[in-house]
């Protein structure tokens, strides 16, 4: 068995090796000036997009995070380093053979509607998560929940699982989050939830459908005694209130931040970080980890399909020059050839002798040996995205110079996501996201995704994931993670095309002690208002 | 005058059947599928994807489905969301009165400011005010609105700080908070209306206060704002009330980029909404509303107008 204390400083062990950049720790004192943090006031927060449903569990969908991450909690939560630690957990033990894992959980948690947390609950949470979960599909090999006591659950697998489990249920793009067991079970179909009630120190009050989601403190949350950290830890409720104002404009965002009509705003320009660095009463965050803009390919019909083809193109690509068009102030991107987050532990330049930007001889070379005759070839894009489109263009004029056909076609983003299933519709599109894990990118490489006619899969990288699943030592786990990248690398799975930074801005007033709001989704846990 | 009125009221309802053909049509021939909205990144197997097509009806052939809606949607029975789970009819209902209460004030304001304005143009024509006032009307009807709504949130709401940037707030939450967030939308919608009321206005009046019978009530020895107000502007009226009523039917349609400028939850914003996410049942049914306002408003109109001139009545 490898006791808490292992796996945990199993954990510690690649934290040790990950480390923020400054820049992104970044939040000076300020005019406020105050240390000690005051309790009360209602944090207004203009978030840039509607909650397409309140089922967390359903869905990758991007704000339930910044909105839901306050409500619930799972076995796990993300920390600092973008791995995760124990949440509702208070121990996690996995077997020497890592087919059976054990979670003791922590006494006294109570739900938002007054009930204890119990075992039975995290065996019904799962259990639906495993069912509606877009990334449940990750507990394939899961053959049993046990629930011992009624602090005790065991997940039973059918073969090793590595503590790729961990992250898999607290990485919060689709959190295993808990509830009570009669809404997990009432609660059968995918995006519907009979109430929102979860354990974490805000709980749900209501949503009004594009206009606002209000969140209230919890009393009676039940905090671990840890220290706070990032989503898990101590997390401290400062704020009475917590308002997620609908608005989708980023200009009328940008207005009522400075209007002082939101306290914070998320998804801002990274046009406006000079301006709204220069005024007084506001602070522009920079927020990471590093976002890679990647390029997707139809491997299995059509010119990508063609491995030479596909060189060709991983050989023009420029990102430096791509990401000079994508953004507007140059350090909000980054040129680096790995494709695990520029703050993940896992970032490595393995592969990267493959990796030579805009090397128009060496395509022009495989095209040759494609036989490429000039026929064109499409890189799809959103027409609502402008990274997309800033993206694409810049990748037209590369291809030019190596004497690629490359077109762009513009879609709505039903019609998009419709077409990048569609074998004989597509040939490339871009997409971008984080990945601090090598056992995260599963997902989009295992033959399903977007769709199973056009996915890449090959057995070399279906046995690094294996191993992977199966590995907890995280020296072993780096080596995979090389292997892995250095394969992608050589079959083209998908090319990297740069790492870009967001933007977020708070009013000088929030005070965010522990620095959350530059890393990753909304985590409001220890902010509080200090009052002018 | 009755008989009018029935015989504009039973135009109506080819009206609306045609309307309503062209709702279905239109958005079945928008490329995308609810289906697609609903999966978004997911990967999902095709038998999950026929399952939900299935659910939502969409797997019937296009006509079946048509005959299936059309009965139902003519009672207002536009079915569920897809996507917020609930009928549309309630969602429209919520919404309706945040765009009616947009349109209505712009429109109020568009009288007030675009009549008074008009007739002072006409009366001193040549003058400054008719210089300025054209200048007003050029401009309020060449400048974009959701331009326009921006400049004005960064004038009263960043800069002078009197108004707030965006948002709603229901009448509950107190009369001030709810009209403070109206204010800058309602100057945004209102503008180029008002240039085109006081242009309407400006030539009309010209071209009543040349007429004789004006000329006679002037040789009577009445006063100026009698002769004004009660003979030429009464008879100028006819004309522009046709342009009332094409602006607030402007204005509904000119509702849906404010609304999402200024983030209101209205009917605008819930149709753009629903178009990005394939919400039929909403798009249909909002759009439908919307249609629907409008056309009763022409049909009001109508009957005004044929109320102020008679010839229209009897078909003259």
């Amino acid at each position: 068995m490898i006791r808490r204390r292992t796996f945990l400083s199993s954990l510690l062990g690649s934290a040790a090796a990950l480390s923020m950049p400054p820049m992104l720790g970044g939040l000076t004192q300020n005019a406020y000036g105050a240390t000690e943090p005051v309790k009360g006031g209602t944090l207004n927060v203009g978030l840039h997009i509607p909650l397409p449903t309140l089922d967390w569990q359903s869905t990758v969908g991007h704000p339930l995070p910044h909105v839901m991450g306050h409500v619930f909690e799972g076995l796990t939560g993300q920390v600092k380093d973008l791995n995760v630690e124990p949440e509702l957990a208070e121990t996690i033990e996995a077997a020497a053979d890592g087919k059976t894992w054990t979670f003791k959980l922590r006494s006294g948690v109570k739900f938002h509607n007054g009930k204890t947390l119990e075992a039975a609950d995290v065996k019904a949470s799962l259990e639906r998560w495993r069912k509606v979960g877009p990334k449940g599909s990750g507990l394939e090999t899961l053959s049993a929940i046990e629930v011992p006591s009624a602090d005790t659950v065991v997940m039973k697998f059918n073969s090793a699982m590595g503590r790729y489990l961990l992250l898999l249920l607290g990485s919060d793009e689709n959190k295993a989050v808990i509830m009570p067991q009669e809404i997990a079970d009432a609660s059968t179909t995918p995006g519907k939830l009979t109430e929102v009630v979860g354990t974490g120190p805000y709980r749900f009050v209501e949503y009004k459908e594009d206009q606002y989601a209000k969140l209230q403190r919890f009393e009676e949350y039940v905090a671990r005694s840890d220290a706070p950290n990032y989503q898990t830890g101590k997390k401290l409720a400062h704020l009475d209130e917590i308002i997620f104002w609908i608005v989708p404009e980023s200009s009328t965002r940008i207005a009522g931040l400075e209007s002082g009509e939101y306290d914070v705003i998320t998804e801002v320009p990274d046009s406006e970080a000079a301006r709204l660095a220069g005024n007084a009463e506001l602070d522009a965050i920079k927020n990471g980890p590093g976002v890679l803009n990647y390029m997707m390919f139809n491997h299995k019909k059509g010119p990508t399909s063609d491995l030479n083809i596909r060189k060709a193109i991983q050989s023009m690509i420029d990102p430096k020059e791509i990401s000079s068009v994508v953004v507007s102030d140059p350090s909000f991107a980054l040129t680096n050839p790995s494709i695990y987050a520029p703050e993940s532990a896992y970032n490595t330049d393995a592969g990267s002798d493959l990796y030579k930007p805009g090397d128009v001889a060496k395509a022009k070379e495989y095209l040759a040996a494609a036989g490429y005759k000039g026929e064109p070839i499409s890189i799809q894009v959103i027409s609502t995205s402008d990274t997309q489109k800033r993206v694409a263009v810049a990748l037209v004029e590369q291809a030019k110079r190596a004497g690629l056909n490359l077109v762009i076609n513009s879609y709505d983003l039903n019609t998009w996501v419709a077409k990048r299933r569609d074998p004989n519709a597509l040939n490339i599109y871009t997409s971008s996201g984080y990945w601090v894990d090598p056992s995260l990118w599963n997902g989009e490489f295992n033959g399903t995704f977007p769709s199973p006619e056009v996915g890449f899969i090959s057995p070399e990288t279906q046995e690094i994931f294996a191993k992977l699943a199966a590995e907890t030592e995280f020296a072993k786990r780096k080596a995979l993670g090389e292997d892995l990248q250095r394969s992608f690398y050589q079959q083209v799975a998908m090319a990297n095309l740069g790492y870009i930074y967001r933007l977020v801005a708070k009013r000088k007033k929030v005070m965010d002690p522990d620095g959350n709001l530059a890393l990753g989704n909304l985590t409001l846990h220890g902010v509080w208002i200090e009052k002018s | 005058m009755l008989t009018y009125a029935i015989r504009r009221v039973l135009a109506f309802v080819p009206t609306i059947f045609i309307t309503l053909t062209l709702i279905f049509v239109v958005t079945r021939l928008v490329p995308g599928s609810p289906v697609w909205a609903l999966i978004g990144n997911q990967s999902v197997d095709a038998a999950r994807m026929e399952e939900i097509t299935r659910q939502l009806g969409l797997d019937r052939p296009i006509l079946e489905q048509y005959l299936e809606w059309l009965p139902r949607v003519v009672t207002g029975d536009f079915g569920q969301s897809i996507f917020f789970g609930r009928p549309v009819a309630e969602i429209i209902l919520e919404r309706m009165p945040i765009t009616f209460a947009l349109t209505l004030l712009a429109m109020i304001v568009t009288i007030a400011v675009g009549i008074p304005l008009g007739i002072l143009a006409a009366i001193r024509r040549g003058g400054f005010l008719d210089y300025i006032g054209n200048i007003f009307s050029s401009l309020g009807m060449a400048l974009p609105s959701f331009w326009l709504g921006f400049m004005l949130i960064l004038i009263f709401a960043v800069e002078l700080q009197w108004l707030p940037a965006s948002g709603y707030r229901p009448l509950e939450f107190g009369f001030w908070p709810w009209l403070s967030r109206m204010i800058l939308p309602v100057i945004a919608l209102s503008l180029a209306q008002i240039g085109l009321i006081a242009r309407m206005t400006r030539s009309t009046m010209i071209e009543v206060l040349g007429m004789d019978y004006v000329t006679m009530a002037r040789a009577k020895g009445l006063r100026e704002h009698v002769v004004i107000l009660k003979h030429a502007l009464k008879n100028a009226m006819i004309q522009i009330i046709t342009v009332i009523g094409l602006t607030f039917a402007l204005g509904l349609g000119g509702s849906v980029i404010i609304e999402n400028v200024f983030a209101l939850p209205g009917l605008g914003q819930l149709i753009t909404t629903a178009a990005i996410r394939r919400d039929y049942p909403t798009l249909e049914g909002g759009i439908f509303y919307l249609t629907l306002v409008a056309l009763v408003t022409n049909l009001i109109v109508d009957l005004a107008y044929a109320y102020f001139n008679p010839r229209v009545r009897y078909g003259k």
